[in-house]
């Protein structure tokens, strides 16, 4: 089944530490070691033209720039448009979905999720790729 | 996986705890700039990312609570209610309970508060508040009601996990009546990320720079380094015998060299330790504006509060508790300090009164002071009231000093108010300041002008670890005398010292000084007659006075090792420690022996 390879590089994206911890901890559950990680949008942006990005997992809600911001940049900019983005949603912006999913974004997640659910997302977003 | 699970909630401890502090202090400044964007949109996301934490975590309670708090602040953040008194005294309330489950969490407990009026209160304030903003009905109304409903079962649940993917492009999960408002929702968080973005640029570098430690590492690597201190105070010690006895020997110029090089990197690495443990004094004051606001209003009083010097650094000990005193008395001057209004006006003062607080180092020490511009203390009633309570005698008072007097109000038991008020009340008074100031060897100061106003000054040494001493020796036993309180080192020979009141005194320049012996104060008896003595002239806060002993030993830097079991305030010692030679030493404790000095009671 087509899913993120172990050895790509995953950026997860948030401003409260914790969070980032959790997410991280989840993806290596999954068996994901390669992990880096941003504290907003802005900092993502920056490690992403970095290069060698395989998968980025983000939040919506953080200062300077939010999760919308950030795949709306990354989505206009050449090198990176194609790059699998999930979104990390609360349940409270769940009718904001609409506009993330419109800015193309690969797939959201609600919070609070488990690593099943992640695991299932991530093969979603591979299989859609793989067609 | 447990230790990782460990760790993620302790970080979630202090990043909750981090997070609940900024909330204040925000919403102090909304109720004073009115309604900001910007800041509620801060407040938003506090409250908004903890829940996000707390539900990966299982803390369901934390989970109701933010939740229930998110809704009100989501529709202030829309512009769909307005701010009133009720609606932020509801949400500070809610972030006193947050702050008690994350208690829970941090020490382990699985206690469960009883948390459902406060959620009944969230959602009546919010119905309130909505009710009064009728016109603000740009928004479906079924949206509106049917978030509040929702909140405590649902939030939980991971709905849109069973949402297959071909889902996602076509239909939102969201019912698709709401597809109109989301445009205008999202462009309000969307407008300020864009022009926050050149802001960003600093921000980002700090964060990469910053390194999350447990605090339990730092300690040891202090513990460590007094070690390291002690070591190379032993071997200077050392090699200064050495050196005298073969002192040609290019060898030991070698060694002496090397050695003075351990000495210069050790005093560095002291310093660089130091620095790590020291945090801003913003941590503790941004709680002010806050217990300020409440405890205004509380009373009906009318209060502007200054802050100044809150990027001033200290040790996180002193950070951890110097809170309480200083909240202590921050209500002791709203309280007892600030005139009610009506008073003021007819004094000719503003109604407004002011509480100001000014942190600064000044050398060895952090100064802060809490100055209120109210009555003053009332030194007669103070007297009269302590002679009521016993504290003195008619006659004791009547010779008191000023500062004498003020100091009265430290003594335990001690209150001016006759009914303990509320506020100030909760059983303690100032004696506790004084006690929880001494314990960070600091000390407190009282000026007070009649209708002016009065100021705390509180005093603490910069590091709590490691000191200058002065080394001196008084019937045969070694002690340790802080250096940074010490003003100068007079020889006096006995028949320099005079009588005055009853008291010994020595003149200096011709400044009177009381002058005390150490041998006496510790119990040791008198020195024997006709021998040299060494006045130490100490400079506790404003009061100066000679102690004086048998020898000087030298100066040395000291490492305070605390003492277990020892009551420290009736026997003068900050701790012990070990000196250059080895010998365990009991170091002075000068505010201590101050107290005790120029109090009315003698220990």
């Amino acid at each position: 089944m087509a899913t993120l390879d172990y050895k790509e590089k995953i950026l997860i994206v948030d401003d409260f530490v914790t969070m980032r911890r959790i997410v991280k901890n989840l993806l290596k559950q999954l068996g994901y070691e390669n992990i880096t990680e941003a504290e907003d949008g802005a900092q993502a942006f920056a490690k992403l033209k970095g290069g060698g990005f395989g998968f980025v997992v983000s939040d919506w809600n953080m200062p300077n720039l939010d999760g919308l911001g950030l795949i709306q940049k990354v989505r206009s900019d050449p090198e990176l448009k194609s790059l699998p983005f999930l979104m990390v949603t609360a349940e409270a912006e769940k009718e904001k979905v609409i506009e993330a999913i419109k800015a193309g974004v690969s797939n959201y997640v609600v919070k609070p999720f488990t690593a099943e659910i992640l695991k299932e997302k991530i093969e979603k977003i591979f299989e859609k790729l793989g067609k | 996986m447990t230790d990782d699970m460990q760790e993620i909630i302790s970080d979630f401890v202090t990043e909750a705890e981090e997070s609940l502090d900024r909330i204040d202090p925000l919403f102090v400044e909304l109720e004073t700039n009115g309604e900001d964007k910007e800041i509620l949109n801060d407040i938003f996301r506090c409250v908004h990312t903890l829940k996000g934490a707390a539900g990966f975590l299982g803390f369901q309670q934390v989970v109701d609570v933010a939740h229930t708090s998110e809704n009100i602040l989501k529709k202030l953040r829309e512009g769909d209610i307005a701010l009133s008194k009720r609606v932020v005294d509801v949400i500070l309330r809610s972030v006193d309970t947050l702050r008690v489950l994350i208690g829970h969490v941090k020490h382990g407990e699985n206690a469960i508060e009883n948390i459902a009026p406060l959620l009944a209160e969230l959602d009546a304030a919010l119905a309130e508040a909505s009710g009064n903003a009728g016109n603000g009905g740009s928004r479906p109304p079924a949206a509106a009601g049917a978030v509040p409903k929702a909140v405590p079962s649902e939030a939980p649940k991971a709905p849109p996990a069973k949402t297959s993917p071909e889902n996602v492009p076509g239909t939102p999960p969201a019912p698709g009546s709401s597809a109109v408002s989301p445009a205008p929702v999202a462009a309000a968080p969307a407008a300020p990320a864009v022009h926050e973005a050149d802001k960003a640029a600093p921000e980002r570098k700090d964060a990469v720079s910053n390194l999350r430690v447990d605090i339990g590492r730092i300690d040891k690597v202090m513990d460590l380094t007094g070690e390291v201190v002690l070591a190379r105070n032993r071997l200077l010690n050392l090699i200064a015998a050495i050196s005298a006895q073969y002192g040609d020997d290019p060898a030991v110029a070698n060694v002496m060299e090397t050695v003075s090089f351990l000495d210069l990197v050790t005093s560095d690495l002291q310093l660089s330790v130091m620095k790590m443990r020291m945090q801003a004094l913003q941590k503790v004051f941004g709680k002010f504006p806050r217990v300020v606001r409440d405890l205004a209003s509380a009373i009906g009083k009318e209060v502007d509060l200054k802050i100044t010097g809150e990027e001033t650094e200290v040790d996180r000990s002193v950070i951890e508790h110097i809170g309480d005193p200083l909240v202590h008395i921050i209500r002791n001057a709203i309280d007892h300090g600030l005139e009610p209004p009506e008073a003021r006006k007819a004094k000719g003062k503003p109604e407004r009164g002011v509480i100001s607080i000014d942190a600064s180092q000044k050398g060895n020490q952090i100064v802060i002071e809490i100055s209120d511009d109210g009555k003053g203390i009332d030194l007669d009633r103070v007297k009269r009231k302590a002679v009521d309570r016993g504290l003195l005698s008619a006659e004791e008072a009547e010779r008191m000093t000023e500062d004498a007097a003020i100091n009265l109000i430290f003594q335990a038991g001690f209150s001016t108010m006759d009914v303990a008020t509320e506020l100030s009340g909760r059983g303690v008074g100032m004696d506790v300041v004084k006690t929880s100031v001494a314990k960070l060897s600091g000390f407190v100061e009282v000026r007070t002008r009649k209708d002016e106003g009065t100021t705390f000054r509180v005093n603490i040494p910069l590091t709590l670890a490691i000191i200058q001493a002065l080394m001196v020796r008084t019937a045969g036993v070694q002690y340790a005398v802080p250096l940074s309180l010490i003003e100068e080192i007079v020889r006096v020979s006995p028949e320099e010292i005079d009588m005055a009141g009853g008291r010994r005194v020595f003149v200096l320049r011709e400044r009177v000084l009381p002058y005390f012996e150490l041998s006496e104060l510790l119990g040791k008896g008198p020195p024997p007659k006709d021998a040299v003595r060494y006045a130490v002239v100490v400079a506790v806060g404003d009061s100066r006075f000679c102690l004086s002993v048998d020898k000087l030993l030298g100066e040395e830097e000291v490492v305070i090792k605390p003492l277990d079991g020892l009551e420290t305030e009736s026997s003068h010692t900050l701790g012990s420690t070990i000196t250059g030679d080895g010998k365990v030493v009991l170091i002075l404790d000068l505010a201590s022996v101050s107290r005790s000095l120029t109090g009315t009671k003698r220990p």
